[in-house]
């Protein structure tokens, strides 16, 4: 929310903000302080509405930028509708992260275990397929499975918890057919796997295939799939082979590696020695393929919200 | 844990008129073009965690729509000419605004969203530095002086780019649900 507010007013743009139904108030909270700093008050409104009445928002030119954050189906029906404005997506992603031979393997795993199970996996650079090195796979899951146990779970109020539950019924439910069809499918469950209401017990699958929707489809939940590998070239492309491409992660210290997969790997960002989830607003930030169109991060978004005006003077000396 | 008991639908519910006193967060109106309306089609806002009320919000309606978009192209013809400095003063404002509030927002994340509190703390700490960071790049929203000397009798000529803003933005986030 507010990396896509703060550009804007930078920008010298009013903005409209439609909040995602089920969290409108931290929205409408930041509206009231956004009036209190200053800023001129019919450049801001905060306008919780259901889908079909914000369609306006998305189709009349008056708007010269729609930014959409949300699921690719949406998003791209979206850009479809947007008319004459330019259109920003952020559509998630199903991050890869790849812990070569030589990693920090005890980092790596303390890294996953964040980048996978913050905010219950709700996040678009969230953790989801881990690619390890066969030498240092036993190492890597073992450290990985004992971080994620030691997650708490439970009340987002209580001070210990770590994850808490997904946004809605829906999204569990959504995560445990996954789960299940995985299963069905000869993955293994090393830790996790179960439900208890709204929340989604930390989960790590081990022998996962490709094809199932916990690889290739963006789970949206705390949950993390394993693959060993023993070519560092097929885990390079295996990671790319997503139709996503927002950021990715590698831990290595070998340059040729960095720079085979910083070229192969079609994302908006690489990031070496840490994971996918790895963000800061100053950073330029947002996807390709199915992930989206354009780019977050403070300049990068006001780049974005600003157009180049050309101004030529002929400097005539004419006769006299 | 009884799990009857906490499961939500993902159906937005509507709001009973009585039950606003209960909401922890209390009720908000739509924010429209600078003005708090109640329209009357309010919703709740439950916990992920345990289907509390947290809230209740007027949602906006397709006249409140028009009234956004119009505030915002009347808005643009002061927007656009507000200088580098004010726009930086008023980030700075609302940075620090949001740090004042700093418990008060995490607890609201904490409740809408189900994110740990621990969590929201630190999503209210980054959107404290990015209204900061907004606040220096707005200041350095550099052009280009462009040579147009590229051709004999072109000599004369002097070009210069610079960046103006674009209109009003729609920011949209749906439903994080996949």
């Amino acid at each position: 929310m507010a990396h896509k507010v703060a550009p804007a007013l930078a920008a010298g743009d009013p903005i409209i903000i439609r909040p995602a139904s089920q969290t409108p108030v931290s929205a409408l909270k930041l509206g009231e302080l956004v009036l209190e700093a200053g800023w001129p008050a019919e450049a801001i409104s905060v306008v919780p509405s259901t889908t079909q009445l914000a369609a306006p928002l998305v189709e009349d030119d008056r708007i010269h930028l729609l930014t959409f954050t949300g699921s690719p189906a949406v998003g791209w029906m979206l850009k479809g509708r947007s008319g004459r404005k330019r259109v920003t997506l952020e559509l998630g992603g199903n991050a890869g992260v790849i812990v070569h031979q030589d990693a920090d393997v005890a980092y790596a795993a303390e890294r996953v275990a964040w980048g996978g199970f913050s905010y219950a996996g709700q996040s678009c650079i969230s953790v989801q397929r881990v690619y390890s090195h066969a030498d240092i796979y036993e190492e890597f899951v073992d450290n990985l499975v004992g971080r994620v146990q030691k997650l708490v779970i439970g009340d987002p109020l209580n001070e210990s918890t770590d994850v808490g539950p997904l946004i809605d019924q829906g999204a569990a439910e959504r995560v445990e057919a996954w789960v299940q069809e995985a299963v069905a499918g000869g993955a293994e469950v090393l830790t996790g796997g179960q439900r208890d209401g709204n929340l989604w017990y930390p989960t790590v699958l081990a022998s996962i295939q490709e094809e199932m929707r916990v690889s290739c489809q963006e789970v949206f939940g705390p949950l993390v799939g394993l693959y060993r590998y023993t070519d560092i070239h097929a885990a390079i492309r295996a990671v790319d082979s997503s139709d996503f491409g927002l950021q990715a992660g590698l831990f290595t210290r070998d340059w040729s590696i960095i720079e085979e997969a910083f070229q192969q790997i079609e994302v908006g960002g690489l990031m070496v020695n840490d994971v996918s989830t790895f963000r800061v607003d100053h950073m330029p930030y947002g996807g390709v393929k199915q992930s989206g169109l354009g780019r977050e991060g403070l300049r990068y978004a006001i780049e974005e919200m600003t157009e180049m005006r050309l101004l030529t003077i002929h400097n005539r000396t004419g006769g006299s | 844990m009884a799990t009857g008991d906490r499961l939500r639908e993902s159906v937005v519910r509507k709001a009973d008129q009585a039950g606003a006193g209960d909401a922890e967060l209390g009720e908000f109106g739509a924010l429209v073009a600078g003005q708090w309306i109640k329209t009357g089609d309010a919703i709740e806002v439950r916990s992920p965690y345990n289907d509390a009320l947290v809230a209740v919000v007027h949602r906006a309606g397709a006249d409140e729509i028009e009234a956004a978009i119009a505030g915002a192209t009347r808005a643009f013809e002061v927007t656009r000419l507000l200088p580098s400095w004010r726009r930086a003063e008023i980030l700075e404002a609302i940075s620090a605004g949001i740090k004042a509030q700093r418990e008060d927002f995490a607890r609201t994340i904490a409740l809408e969203a189900g994110k740990p509190i621990k969590t929201a703390r630190a999503e209210v700490d980054r959107a404290v530095f990015t209204f900061k960071v907004a606040a220096e790049e707005s200041k350095r929203i550099y052009g280009e002086i462009v040579p147009l000397d590229w051709l004999p009798g072109t000599e004369e000529r002097m070009a210069f780019v610079r960046r103006v803003p674009l209109g009003p933005v729609v920011a949209s986030l749906h439903s994080i649900s996949r």
